[in-house]
């Protein structure tokens, strides 16, 4: 049995593919309707945008020694294959020349287990996409405790720092905060945390970061010992923590927000975990306008835009218990009491099988006005027509649903289901007067996860005293997602409550009183059949190559 | 003329295809962005370095800057051969039974072949030495750092302490050499009758003022008609009883207190070192009491020797 799991290549929502489509009429489906046959077609490019724009961020990173990705790597094992080693080839004639990767076999904790060939076979898939194989506690352990714990701010003086367990930046969560800022005669002074202590080469520096909002911030410099913290104009009833690990955070900044406009039409997108009664979620927030000024004075604050269902191999529920997010992937890693899983975590792209044979009646529009297009189990979903053409209503319309299983219901104004063999007509009342009155459905019974399909459709009495019927379909969607891969947990690494990075990307657990280092081993090779070499990722006592 | 006659021999030669390999891997460095950052300071990784150490490594270049001078070659030498400097030795000043100083202008020179203590120094020519401890040679009194420490705590104005990391049995002469005394030449005086100078510590005697009508007389307490001046030589301030017209300069020496000296594995000495050419010549003295070299002693010689060895020497105009 191989040991190793490609990437599943997943076909997901690029989130650009809406910023794009941004650029037409607020009217058009193009840019109201994420299945539309521009937003389907835009899809494909704006995923490899995407894909270019965060090689292209983490480049500019990398570009500067400060903020250089400490994870790179570094070295690479290889075994060098003499020169009689004969790769085996294809053995027909008539077919295309084919070289057979080998099989290497390789020794994890005494036993001998054969490794997967990376997926393919360069070094981008066996050092920056491959998925974990397994995950082992490394024998090392912190007493873990915050440096500062929450305190309020008018009792932040009386508290003194305590070492920090390892190096790096420290993160400042605060809480409850209302005031931001305090004129005096002509000045205006903001909220401001000033740190003070030593950087990685014991130099005594000082850090000051103006707060704008309550939430975790990170120091812009890695510290090495903190000995001293204090706040200016702050609300004295503001709950302040200070520690290594952002573990204090409910929200997790995602890593590839890259430009932060002024104008709202690029957003923050934090993410975190949700338990729901029958599992976990993922849930994705966002703020809805791009001057924080708004958010700090209460105006505005972060809106649910995205809460993916999180399932394991076999397609059930979760209890996720913690997770983090691999910077510069799309990959989050999450643990519950046995398994860590690591989880693709861009929106899936929704079955579009259902949006068949619509008839694209462009006079009405279905729209989701409370949730954009997607819902979570359990919760309420509005439906909601917008008549474009008043010259031409219908005297009878009808809704359809098709659930993810496949079944088909009548749907009436109340949001109950009927069978198919209901009629489902209904009539408008108003079309005598010549005017339509908007329908709303509160729809309750989202009970599955997928894609869900509206149907709305119109009968129109045309000149000739016939009908015409025309559909509209909309789709809905209701996300889960399934692992890259769910690998089983040492005893040691069980009930975690939290889980993190620190500066060089070592993986940290928190099991409550300490915090365990782990490592998560990538066991996969790349043959290089020119040079006759077998390069490995992980060291081996052993390696055995059949050709 | 030989006749030849082909003769066919048949034989089969079977190489056997190989079934398996069985190997340890071997380790194989891989470059990335950070062996770039680094070759702008033209250094290396070092071998099976991690990012997280190499990345200090480098950003050690601006907290110790290389260059052609003498601790430039220590911090340079240093970083390439994976001996970087450490904390050693801290010098302090003794207090008085009230928290006084003890000496008003104290000093501290570390040298090729020994530490000079100095009670007060005001200049090259005016100085009062508390104690000089020898460290070149193996029988000298401070060869290694704990017994220099001692005798730095038995002199009357010093104190000294060891680094709790460094190893108490290390040569003093791992010391990089050095003092703790610098001169600013171009500290400004502005309008205000108290200034507080950039350092503390200054040396008595020491001060230049631009502005001579301001600064004429200095007195010991409060300035109380024009062109008095008072300094507080611990504090670094000074008090005028006028105030200057316009911004002017003034010039001064300080020293610093407590003095931590660095210990590093990498020693230079440089043959024109007055103090280091001494341990390799018998000394003379001449009539008039001035030392001079004389020959070579044996270390002197196998210096020489290795020199000549290395490089091409010419002797003459």
């Amino acid at each position: 049995m191989t040991h190793g799991t490609l990437p599943s290549r997943r076909y997901n929502r690029a989130w650009l593919t809406q910023r794009l489509l941004n650029r037409a009429p607020e009217w058009t489906r193009a840019r109201r309707s994420p299945v539309s046959i521009a937003q389907q077609l835009v899809n494909p490019l704006a995923l490899e945008v995407q894909e270019t724009m965060q090689a292209l961020a983490h480049e500019r990173n990398n570009a500067h020694l400060a903020t250089c990705d400490l994870t790179l790597p570094d070295h690479a094992w290889k075994v060098e294959l003499p020169g009689r080693f004969e790769f085996r080839k294809e053995d027909d004639p008539s077919s295309y020349p084919y070289i057979y990767p080998p099989k290497v076999i390789v020794e994890i904790n005494g036993e001998n287990t054969e490794i997967t060939l990376a997926e393919k076979n360069n070094v981008q898939t066996l050092f920056y996409e491959a998925l974990p194989t397994r995950i082992e506690y490394a024998n090392q352990q912190l007493l873990w405790d915050e440096v500062i714990p929450p305190t309020l701010i008018s009792d932040l003086h009386s508290v003194s720092p305590i070492d920090l367990s390892f190096e790096g930046p420290i993160y400042i969560t605060v809480q409850n905060n209302t005031v931001w800022e305090k004129q005096f005669r002509a000045v205006l002074y903001r909220s401001k945390i000033y740190l003070k202590g030593k950087d990685l080469f014991d130099n005594p520096i000082t850090e000051v970061i103006p707060i704008r909002l309550n939430g975790t911030y990170k120091t812009r410099q890695n510290w090495t010992v903190l000995d001293e913290i204090f706040v200016a104009h702050m609300d004295e009833n503001a709950t302040i923590t200070v520690e290594c690990l952002p573990f204090t955070e409910e929200e997790v900044l995602d890593s590839r927000t890259i430009a932060i406009d002024n104008d709202g039409t690029e957003q923050y997108q934090y993410y975190q975990l949700k338990n729901r009664s029958w599992g976990s979620t993922l849930v994705g927030t966002r703020f809805i306008v791009g001057d924080l000024d708004q958010v700090r004075m209460g105006l505005s604050d972060k809106a649910t835009n995205l809460e993916l269902e999180l399932l394991n191999n076999d397609e059930e529920n979760i209890e996720a218990r913690a997770f983090v997010l691999l910077p510069w992937t799309n990959y989050a890693y999450v643990v519950d009491n046995n398994y860590f899983y690591v989880y693709d975590y861009s929106v899936p792209f929704p079955n579009i099988e259902g949006l068949r044979n619509d008839t694209g009646d462009n006079r009405i529009s279905v729209l989701f006005p409370d949730n954009p297009w997607m819902c979570t189990r359990g919760d309420e979903f509005v439906i909601q027509t917008k008549i474009l053409d008043l010259s031409t209503i219908p005297t009878h319309n009808r809704w359809t649903i098709t659930f993810p299983d496949g079944e088909k219901y009548r749907l009436d104004t109340d949001g109950n289901l009927w069978p198919l063999s209901v009629d489902g007509w209904i009539y408008n009342e108003s079309f005598g007067d010549g005017e339509w009155k908007e329908q709303r459905i509160a729809f309750n019974q989202v009970t599955q996860t997928g894609a869900y399909v509206v149907e709305f459709e119109g009968k129109y009495l045309q000149e000739d005293q016939t009908f015409l019927y025309r559909t509209t379909k909309e789709l809905f969607f209701v996300p889960a997602i399934t692992p890259e891969t769910q690998i089983p947990l040492p005893a040691q690494l069980w009930g975690a409550k939290k889980i993190g990075f620190d500066m060089s990307g070592q993986l940290w657990f928190y099991n409550g009183t300490s915090l365990l280092k782990t490592k998560v081993f990538h066991d996969y090779f790349m043959a290089d059949f020119q040079d006759k070499t077998i390069w490995l990722r992980e060291q081996y006592r052993l390696v055995k190559v059949i050709p | 003329m030989a006749k030849f006659s082909t003769v066919s021999i048949g034989f089969a030669i079977k190489i056997s295809k190989i079934a398996q390999i069985q190997t340890a891997p071997v380790r194989h460095p891989i470059g990335n962005r950070f062996d770039l950052h680094a070759n702008t300071f033209t250094l290396q990784r070092l071998p099976q370095e991690s990012n997280v150490d190499f990345k200090k490594r480098i950003m050690d270049m601006t907290r110790h800057p290389g260059g052609p001078h003498y601790t430039g070659m220590i911090n340079n030498l240093a970083r390439e051969l994976n001996a970087p400097r450490q904390s050693a030795l801290t010098i302090d000043l003794k207090e008085g039974p009230y928290g006084q100083k003890l000496t008003p202008n104290p000093k501290v020179e570390i040298l090729a072949d020994r530490v000079v203590l100095y009670s007060d120094w005001k200049n090259f020519d005016e100085f009062v030495i508390d104690k000089e401890i020898n460290i070149y040679d193996p029988q000298s009194e401070g060869y290694f750092l704990n017994d220099l420490v001692i005798e730095i705590n038995t002199s009357d104005c010093f104190v000294a302490y060891l680094d709790p990391e460094v190893r108490p049995n290390l040569h003093s002469v791992n010391l990089i050499r050095g003092n703790n005394f610098a001169r600013i030449v171009d500290d400004l005086i502005r309008n205000d009758q108290l200034t507080v100078l950039r350092m503390k510590n200054i040396t008595e005697g020491s001060v230049w003022f631009s502005d001579k009508d301001t600064f004429l007389t200095e007195v010991a307490g409060k300035p109380s008609s024009p062109g008095e001046y008072h300094v507080d030589y611990d504090q670094g301030h000074v008090l005028s009883y006028s105030v200057s017209d316009g911004t002017h300069r003034c010039g001064y020496t300080f020293t610093v207190f407590p003095y931590k000296v660095d210990a590093s594995l990498v020693h230079i000495y440089s043959l024109q070192d007055v103090n280091y050419k001494k341990k390799l010549f018998y000394q003379e003295v001449l009539q008039s009491e001035e030392e001079i070299n004389a020959l070579p002693n044996t270390e002197g010689a196998e210096v020489f020797h290795q020199l000549f060895e290395e490089t091409e020497v010419f002797w003459g105009k």
